[in-house]
């Protein structure tokens, strides 16, 4: 009831919005990112037609279609998604939500699975800072960032836009995302929301010893709640954005399959609030970034199946962040030479109940980055170095502090050369703090925990082969520094230090071909391959020693074939493939993972109207084949299933 | 044009041949004969379904790693906590599976398979001990199961302290454990007494924070080990007076596990790199000075085989690689070593 008056309120206030006379509006300056040659795997982009094209269920999902990228999956629909790129684990990532980076120190990592994609204008993967993007700080010292583009914060001189989706699925799911936005004369104000719901009772199958079996994934339900709204001002060189979003969520933890006992009980209740606010500057030779944003996620964990007195463990956690920065590149007297830098702020504390914890730790960090752009000589240089200044409090007042430089270097050529094309080459490294999680396991203060240290060196090209864009990456990393849990006296005490060292090399090709035929048909199809030799130098005695590390595959790879009819008609076939992994870092027959091809297939079909509203409905059957595959073990995903979205935009 | 079809032709093709993967389900019924060798049980990894049984055969010396699976054609579940031998049968508790898994001990062809669960709880099997026509299991959730050897049945609950875990049975009673491992920081700091031919809980003795093993000592009394709060109170290791319920004596080593070893304990101190030998009779402990400790990773259990008169040492080898046992003569020399599953913990050796 509660989310049916939810959507009888947008819709009534979005068809007063649509009834009002619309009037001309002054040509607005937009300052826009440009876009780069699109087949860089150290800066991809994914579009919205690309997203649009594919049945997904969240961000995860579509970062798979990032080369070099390995998903974890732990569950289809609700399940917890990370990511690592090319062997580095997603905490050396900084994952951005409109330019502002998403926090969370505890873990470390942000749970793509709770990120809405209907809203998404764009998805851009970069390993390489570019200044020119304005981006925060804190993803300019990170290893590579992943930046989140939605509907509601581009600006837009239309006086009135609206998007609707809704999507009803297999195993119940249903999903409804309305969102309205009104353009003033140089003003723009966006109010969205989305409900998803889901009951997970999926049919599977596993592998117990030779035999197979057959059952429904329980305690698999979802229910979230997604709402913000969005303002943007521009006025002659200055643009101003404010953003609140809340995000809700209530879901069942089915956790991984256990031989003979499916009584998974427990819960997760999330609840979280950003504000974000940024000024940005566009005069003359000079672009700045001044930007906050306060972040607050409170978790609660509910076990009822736990053995303790009160017949139920219940652990709250909330986390706290707040960053404030600015950030500026300047072009040096009409010359090929421009300089960048930057500093943030960031405060991070988390206050936990009934856990482990018997300290509520606090953490301050200093980022400081400049640098040098040249553009010379038809070369690309990008010369840049890195600061932070952390201080962590711990148990009984002290406090440690810690200044760690790093930094990057890259290289382009800007014009092709023969056969070779547009060559690239960076080396850069960077570093991640142990997160909260990690330094205050098991209520021991890791005091002796560095940060993780990761080195890359890449070397590419993009170039045209023939009526194909084609872009190929070699690359060796070295992480130092690793941090690890371990079990110390016994599997009940564990300890985490930095005993993990990682060397990976590895390629990354992608291909894409695109035919068009204005009139009646256009093709296109994009291939990506990624190998990835990830291999644990951690310790010369250990069994592991130069074995390919655990859940990264050695062979990752996607083809997308869509075709369009009379721009009206979409197919889209999309195949994913990943290479068998372990487990463990013991590459032994015991700890391998299967690998998969998982196919999905969907067809939409789209009108415009001359009111410039268009209509779009798909049908998709996600894992066409009905392949039974895991990307983490015994975390079993859904078999064959089916999705029909209807989705409406004006403007 | 003629390139644009050629080319569509042969990517959908491609996608075709991409999606299609025969599935290649092959079974291996073959039953490995149990004859002279050891079985060790692997407790494995939480939540990866990897408890195992390797077999040692002593004849040949080759090694199955999982001989539950191949004799079985399936897994033994996730965390293998204890197992033993009681008549011709074998007893495995899995404790996150929640099951007793019973095997005829000549086959170890599983015999039954028994669910603990209670409501829709799992009760979390922890050890186990067999007396009489019964075995004995304690229950995370606060009980000792009573099942009978020959239904198999659970015939009663037993109701004692907090989170129960090591048994041991001392003049017709049975001793328990509680260690409240799960209410930190109040954990439970007894053991129960329970009468066996009641089966009920007659008394409790209060011997310390967190108490894990327990080990039948000389007469009336019991060693057991406390192993505090893993924070501010350290382990410690007790002699204990079941009759007048009195701690007799408090050790200060920091010990880990306690193995009994003919009139002695062995003792492995915390540190995983010392091993004592204490003397029930003299009261007194010396550091071990025949088994040398230095190749071990993690050293993880300790057992004597009476019969044989060996001590089995297991080694967790990191804990998340194949661990490997080594089986030495009461002096101290090295008679076999092989390579297990993962984390090693209990052995039971057939003559």
């Amino acid at each position: 009831m509660k989310h049916l008056l939810f959507y009888l309120g947008m819709f009534c206030f979005s068809f007063s919005l649509l009834a009002q006379n619309q009037k001309e509006l002054k040509e607005i300056v937009i300052l826009q990112k440009q876009d780069t040659f699109s087949l860089n795997s150290l800066d991809q982009q994914i579009t919205r037609k690309e997203i649009q094209a594919i049945p997904y269920e969240d961000v995860g999902v579509i970062t798979q279609k990032i080369a070099g990228i390995s998903l974890k999956n732990y569950g289809g629909l609700g399940g917890l998604k990370t990511f690592s790129f090319r062997g580095i684990s997603g905490n050396h990532s900084v994952v951005m939500l409109n330019e502002f980076a998403l926090n969370n120190h505890q873990v470390g990592q942000i749970d793509l699975g709770g990120i809405q994609a209907e809203n998404i204008e764009n998805i851009r993967f970069n390993s390489v800072s570019d200044p020119s993007f304005l981006y925060p700080v804190s993803s300019l010292v990170a290893a590579n960032s992943l930046n989140i583009q939605t509907f509601e914060n581009t600006f837009s001189a239309e006086k009135y836009q609206l998007r609707f989706n809704s999507k009803y699925g297999s195993y119940s799911q249903l999903d409804n995302y309305l969102s309205l936005k009104k353009g003033f004369q140089n003003k723009s104000v966006a109010i969205y929301g989305k409900r998803r719901s889901f009951d997970g009772a999926y049919p599977f199958k596993y592998m117990n010893g030779e035999n197979q079996f057959d059952a429904i994934r329980k305690n698999n339900d979802l229910l979230e709640w997604n709402t913000g709204i969005h303002f943007s001002s521009i006025k002659e060189y200055k643009r101003w954005n404010a953003a609140y979003h809340f995000y809700q969520s209530e879901k069942g933890l089915p956790g991984s399959v256990i031989f003979y006992n499916d009584f998974a009980s427990q819960r997760l209740f999330t609840k979280n609030h950003i504000v974000n606010m940024e000024r940005i500057v566009c005069k003359n030779n000079f672009n700045s970034k001044t930007y906050g944003s306060y972040q607050t996620s409170e978790m609660r964990y509910s076990d009822p199946s736990y053995l303790n007195n009160k017949g139920e463990l219940i652990q709250n956690y909330q986390n706290n962040s707040l960053s404030v920065g600015e950030v500026f590149n300047v072009n040096w007297k009409d010359s090929t030479l421009d300089f960048f830098g930057g500093g943030e702020y960031q405060l991070h504390t988390l206050v936990s109940q009934n856990t482990t914890l018997v300290y509520n730790p606090k953490r301050h960090i200093g980022m400081f980055v400049f640098g040098a752009k040249i553009d010379k000589k038809g070369y690309l240089y990008h010369l840049q170095l890195n600061n932070h200044q952390v201080l962590t409090h711990k148990i009984g007042g002290f406090s440690e502090y810690q200044s760690i430089f790093s930094g990057n270097i890259f290289v382009e050529k800007k014009s092709v050369i023969k056969v070779i094309g547009l060559p690239r080459l960076q080396f850069k490294r960077t570093m991640r703090l142990p997160t909260f999680g990690e330094l205050f396991i098991n209520t021991i203060y890791e005091k002796e925990l560095k940060p993780e240290l990761v080195n890359q060196l890449d070397l590419g090209t993009s170039m045209y082969l023939n009526k194909f864009k084609v872009g190929i990456d070699l690359y060796a990393n070295l992480i130092e520094n690793k941090i690890v849990a371990i079990p110390t006296k016994n599997l009940f005490l564990w300890s985490v230090q930095n005993v993990g060292k990682v060397f990976t090399q590895g390629a990354d090709l992608s291909i894409e071909h695109n035919f068009l035929n204005e009139s009646t048909i256009s093709i296109r199809t994009k291939g990506i391959y990624s190998f990835q030799s990830a291999l644990d130098y951690s310790s010369i005695t250990s069994p592991s020693y130069k074995q390919q590390i655990a859940y990264i595959p050695r062979h990752t790879g996607t083809l997308d074939l869509n075709l369009e009819f009379y721009k009206k008609v979409l197919f889209n076939w999309s195949t994913t493939i990943l290479s068998s992994r372990y487990a463990l870092n013991e590459n032994i027959n015991s700890n391998l993972v299967s690998g998969f091809t998982l196919s999905d297939v969907s067809i939409a079909y789209s009108f415009k109207t001359k009111k410039q509203s268009e209509f779009k409905c798909n049908f998709s059957v996600k894992n066409l084949f009905n392949a039974s595959y895991q990307y983490i073990r015994y975390y079993v995903m859904p078999g064959r299933n089916y999705l029909i979205s209807l989705s409406y935009a004006f403007q | 044009m003629l390139f644009n079809k050629v080319y569509l032709g042969v990517l959908i093709i491609c996608f075709i041949i991409l999606s299609c993967k025969k599935k290649n389900v092959e079974t291996n019924e073959q039953v490995l004969s149990i004859s002279e060798g050891y079985l060790v049980l692997n407790e494995g990894l939480f939540n990866q379904n990897n408890a195992s049984l390797t077999w040692y055969d002593g004849k040949t010396g080759n090694v199955t790693l999982d001989v539950f699976q191949t004799n079985n054609q399936r897994g033994l579940g996730d965390t293998g906590n204890d197992m033993m031998r009681y008549g011709d049968k074998i007893y495995v508790v899995v404790n996150v599976s929640s099951i007793i898994e019973v095997l005829d001990a000549n086959t170890l062809k599983s015999v039954k398979q028994i669910p603990m669960i209670a409501g829709n709880k799992s009760k979390q099997p922890r050890n186990i001990l067999g007396y009489g026509s019964n075995v004995f299991v304690s229950c995370f959730d606060g009980y000792v199961d009573v099942i009978d050897t020959v239904s198999f049945q659970i015939i009663k609950r037993i109701k004692v302290g907090d989170n129960p875990e090591n048994l041991c049975l001392l003049n017709q009673q049975l001793l328990v454990a509680n260690s409240g491992g799960l209410n930190p920081p109040q954990m439970d700091s007894t053991i129960s007494i329970v009468d066996l031919n009641m089966l009920s809980e007659v008394k409790r003795i209060i011997v310390g924070i967190n108490p894990g093993n327990i080990i039948k000592g000389l007469k009336d009394h019991v060693y057991v080990i406390s192993r505090g709060n893993y924070n501010d109170v350290v382990p410690r290791w007790k002699l204990v007076n079941v009759i007048s319920g009195e701690i007799e004596k408090n050790f200060n080593e920091n010990i880990l596990n306690m193995e009994i070893f003919q009139d002695s304990l062995l003792l492995i101190n915390t540190n995983n790199k010392s091993l004592s030998l204490f003397s029930m009779k003299k009261n007194t402990s010396k550091l071990n000075d025949f088994i040398s400790l230095s190749g071990f990773v993690n050293l993880y259990n300790i057992q004597f085989l009476p019969n044989k008169n060996e001590i089995c040492i297991t080694d967790a080898n990191g804990y998340v690689n194949q661990g490997y046992v080594s089986i030495f003569d009461t002096n101290g020399k090295l008679k076999e070593k092989f390579k297990v599953g993962l984390n090693p913990s209990k052995i039971i050796c057939y003559e």
